[in-house]
Order: C-alpha cells, then structure tokens, then sequence
C-alpha cells in the first residue's frame, strides 16, 4: 500500500525524531532544572531563547541554521574538520535542526514539571543527609516523571510534524533528508493525491496515538496522586 | 561531663530585623523557640539547618564550625533533621521507603542505646502505615511519619517547627505524649519551634523566648514560664511547671497522692502512675485562689502555705500573684479587686487553693 520510497522516508523520520528526542532529554533535564532553580539574569535570557522557536517561522530558523552550519562557517566548517561530514543537507544536520527547533517543546514542561514541586521536597531531603545531586536523582527527578514523559512525547511528535526546518537545513535526499512531511509535500507538489493520502494519513494516526499515550499516562498520574 | 553547646550568632537582616542574635543553647533536651509569628523563630531554624544562607552568621556546633565567614557546612553533611510545620513526605515513595531514604543517608549509625527503626515506627504508632503511599494518610498520620523519618536520620540535632500546628485539636493530643516520649528516649537535643504556651511547657527543659527577631530571654522553661516580668505569667492560660513524686494512691476516692517542693498535692486520674514514679505536673494560673482562712473548712483538697514573692498586673481587672516554697513558684491569678479587699503584700505567707492540677 505504502510505496517503498515513501516507507524509507517514514523510517527516515522516526530515527530522527527517536535519536532527536533522546538528545533532547539529555540536554533538557539539566536545563530546565537549572531555569527552575537559578535566580541569576542569565537563566532569564536563556529561556527566551529556548522559547524562540516557539514563535519564529521555521524557515527564519532554517535560514540562521543554514549559515550556521554551511562547511566555511566556524561551526560547520569544525564540524566537518572533525567528522569528515557536512552539517547541512545531512541526517546529523537535521538532528541539530530538530533538537533546536523541539527545544521549548521539552524544556517547558520539564521545567514546569520541576517547578511544580516546590523546594520543600529538596530541603527535606537535604535534611535527611542528601546531597544536592543525590536528591535531584532521588527525589526530583521522580517527582518530575509525568512532566518528563509529556515532554518526551511532545517533542518526538513535534520532531514527526517538523518541515520548514527540514526544508532549509536537509533539502531532499532520499534515505538521508527525505523525511515524511517532505515527501508529502512532493507527492502534492506533482498532483499525486493518492500517495499523499497515504503518508499523510499515516502521520495523522502517528500523531493521535502518542498524543493519546500522553494525555491518558499523565491523567492516571494526577487522578493517582 | 561537660554539656556540649550550640553557638548561634544570627544576623537575619535581610528579614526586617536589624539585631544580631546572639544564642548560646544547651545541646541537651528540648530547647523551645517561642515567640509570636514573625519574631524570627523560622529564620533561626532554617539557619541553623543551612537551608538559608545569612552574612555574617557563626554557628557552632559542639566545637565543630557550621558557618562562619570562610565555612558553610551544607545542609546534608550537618547530620541533622528537620520536622516541617506541613509534613513533606515523598509522595513517590511509600512509608517504608520514606524511612529507608533517612536509614540509608544516615552517617552517624545508630549508637547502642538509640531506638531501632522499628521501636521508632512502633512509638510513633505508624508500624501499620508502611505499606501506604503518603497521599492516603490523614495530617496527624503525615507528620507521624515525618517525625519517625527524621528520628531514623539518627540526627545529631533535631529541628522541628512547628510540627503539630497544621494539625487538629484531636490529633495534637495525641502525637504530644508520643513526641514526648521519643525525644526522651532518642537523647537526641531537639530545637522545637512554637508559639503554643502548653506544648512549650510540656515538651521543653529550655526556653528562648523571641519578639521582632531579638531575644528577650533565654532560661530554663520552669523558670521562665512564672517570670512576671515575662510575657507567660501575664497570658490568661498562664500555666506553672512543678516537679512531683507519686507517693501514694488512694483507690476509694480515686486520687493519686504526690510529693512536690511547694508541699503535697492530690492528682484526679493518675492511677496508671507507679509509687515513686517522678512525674511533671502542671498548674493553671487561673485555678489558684488566695486565702488567708487556715481553717480546712473548704471542699479544695489542694491547699498549700506559700510565700508570696511578687506581684504584677495582668490585665484591667487582674492580677498576677507569684507564690514560692524552698525556691519553687506558682502563679496565681486572681482579680485586683480581692487583692485589694485582702490587702496581700510581698513578703507574706497565706494559702493557696489549687482547684485542679493535671499530668503533664
């Protein structure tokens, strides 16, 4: 039913919004720990700019994106030193893409999560001989668990949703960039409906079920507690 | 051997307050801070905790620096634990878990002469509740559990503030004994926060009393609560601590006959108490009257000869008597218009009639 082609670029599209929503976690756990907690400038700043995404049209940030890491900027040009690899219109690069285009997506609600529970959990665990670390593992952390969960979610589904980015960073190469949206916007750009409906539908019933998974977890934790 | 001391100079300014407060607190029993909300007694706790971190502040633990302008010990590596005014139980972890997180954490393993974890949870009466997760358990069981955690951290200083407030009547009563008890038991030397008159009297051996973030007066707890000059003794629920030995009990009239320094007292339901058992008991102000009629001819079994050392006011309408036998006092209160018709003065001795007198 799903043309082979167009079965890569669904493949294509879960790995990267797999690996990209492991990323993400690993870079947001600590983060919005520390804009829940910091009461320093900085952490102001540096949550606007993680919000940015949330209001620039992906194609301005493709645009930076594309300058950014382009072989003769500093950053793809290290990159490509060290890798042997081009950032732009590659894999790797649409993880970079995607993890700062998602970025708000995880960040806020881990960060909303975390705020959530006060300081009173983290002083009393301090209280009973924990350290600040051994705390934030023991206590926090699984006090955040359904704010983690909805992040994870979000940002895989919204990673599976993205195409302005893709569009400036990746381009269109098959098994590398091609990822579902894209090939959509193919298959509708040459007048083939039937395809597009295909790969379409497939993201809309994609789209349901983790938003489903992610509402129905997180409700059985609030009516639990 | 020498009582080891905690040293606290305080400067909470960033409070309000501009005093420096200079403690310098036995590391023995259970040291209330009393004090109306706002005096400071929090901050002075959270302080001592290294939960808030004040300039120009020196603790001293027994010889060992907590804080001072290079040191800031942190909070886990000060081998203490704090009760809060709401329980704070990990709510993703069970009873039993709660008390293992203390258990595991705890670098000063339980000395020989400690309670085990289990006498703990079985004193505190939570050896049922193991099993629950925190979210199921009333109030009173919360801060049951809370307090057996903190006990199981095998602290060296326990800090409790305000642990029964946010409880109800029905529930304070009974956790008071139980905390009563255990802190006897544990040995451990306990900060207790409060601004309840009868949980300061019956839980604790010294007192520190605290108004806008200064001391007024540090004493013992029996010594403070009847000092006239002192804001206790001119409160309606005015209370004395004495001292008292069970002599004797009396089964046909149901009473309990007790030996103190101030003379002998009847006691109503202490018939669970062991002859020679030494026991506190305590005193309303208000259910002492003043007489100068020695004949017995009264109903009031509780008569005793006592000096009267002082006077003060208490009110419009009242005043404040401060009675005294081989250097014990209790306080009594009674209206400036039978002080005048019985024109009482310092320095003489008349009979003080004692309507109740309860167990403490």
């Amino acid at each position: 039913m799903i043309d082979p082609s167009d079965l890569l670029a669904l493949w294509t599209t879960l790995k990267l919004a797999l690996i990209s929503t492991l990323v993400l976690l690993a870079i947001s756990v600590p983060l919005a720990w520390w804009l829940a907690t910091s009461k320093s400038k900085v952490s102001s700043v540096v949550e606007v700019l993680v919000a940015l995404p949330l209001v620039l049209p992906p194609t301005v940030l493709g645009f930076y994106l594309l300058l950014l890491m382009r072989p003769d900027s500093p950053i793809g040009g290290a990159f490509y030193s060290i890798t042997g690899e081009r950032l732009v219109f590659s894999f790797s690069g649409l993880i970079v893409g995607s993890v700062i285009y998602s970025l708000p997506f995880v960040v806020q609600p881990i960060q909303n999560a975390f705020v959530a529970i006060g300081r009173q959990p983290m002083e009393s665990a301090a209280t009973l001989g924990a350290s600040r670390i051994d705390a934030f593992f023991t206590v926090a952390l699984p006090l955040a668990k359904p704010g983690v969960f909805t992040a994870a979610i979000l940002g895989f589904a919204h990673t599976v949703g993205e195409f302005g980015v893709v569009l400036m960073i990746g381009g269109n190469i098959p098994g590398e960039t091609r990822v579902a949206s894209i090939a959509i916007y193919d298959h509708v750009e040459s007048l083939n409906y039937a395809r597009a409906h295909n790969l379409a539908g497939f993201l809309l019933v994609i789209a349901f079920v983790l938003l489903m998974v992610a509402y129905s977890g997180n409700r059985k934790v609030r009516i639990w507690r | 051997m020498a009582i080891s001391r905690l040293e606290l100079r305080l400067n909470l300014k960033s409070k309000g307050f501009d005093e420096r407060i200079c403690l310098d607190l036995p590391l023995n029993g259970v040291t209330a801070l009393y004090g109306p909300s706002g005096s400071g007694k929090t901050s002075i706790l959270r302080a001592v905790a290294g939960l808030d971190k004040h300039k120009c502040t020196r603790i001293n633990y027994a010889e060992e620096i907590w804080q001072d302008e290079q040191i800031f010990v942190p909070t886990h590596a000060r081998g203490l634990a704090y009760v809060f005014q709401q329980p704070v139980l990990f709510s993703h972890l069970t009873v039993e878990q709660n008390i293992q997180f203390a258990v595991k954490r705890s670098n000063f393993s339980a000395a020989e002469n400690q309670l085990s974890k289990d006498t703990i949870c079985q004193r505190l009466n939570i050896s049922h509740l193991l099993d629950r997760l925190p979210f199921t358990l009333s109030g009173g069981e919360s801060q049951r559990v809370a307090i057996a955690r903190a006990l199981c951290s095998y602290p060296r200083l326990l800090l409790m503030d305000e642990p029964l407030s946010a409880l109800d009547t029905g529930n304070k009563a009974e956790i008071i004994p139980l905390l009563e008890q255990v802190c006897a038991d544990v040995g451990v030397p306990v900060l207790y926060v409060s601004h309840a008159l009868n949980e300061v009297a019956r839980l604790s051996d010294n007192l520190v009393l605290l108004e806008q973030g200064r001391v007024l007066e540090s004493g013992l707890t029996r010594e403070l609560l009847v000092e006239l000059k002192l804001p206790f003794s001119q409160q309606s629920d005015a209370i004395s601590v004495i001292d008292a030995w069970v002599v004797e009990h009396e089964a046909e009239f149901g009473v309990t006959l007790v030996r103190t320094k101030l003379g002998d007292l009847n006691l109503l339901q202490a018939d669970h108490l062991q002859v020679g058992e030494s026991i506190k008991i305590q005193v309303a102000a208000r259910d002492v009257s003043i007489t100068r009629d020695d004949s017995n001819a009264t109903s009031i079994l509780n008569r005793l000869r006592l000096e009267i050392v002082d006077i003060g006011e208490s009110d419009q309408a009242q005043a404040t008597v401060k009675l005294e036998a081989n250097k014990v006092a209790l306080l009594s209160k009674i209206t400036k218009k039978s002080l005048a018709a019985l024109e009482l003065s310092i320095g003489e001795i008349v009979i003080a009639q004692i309507k109740s007198c309860a167990l403490l």
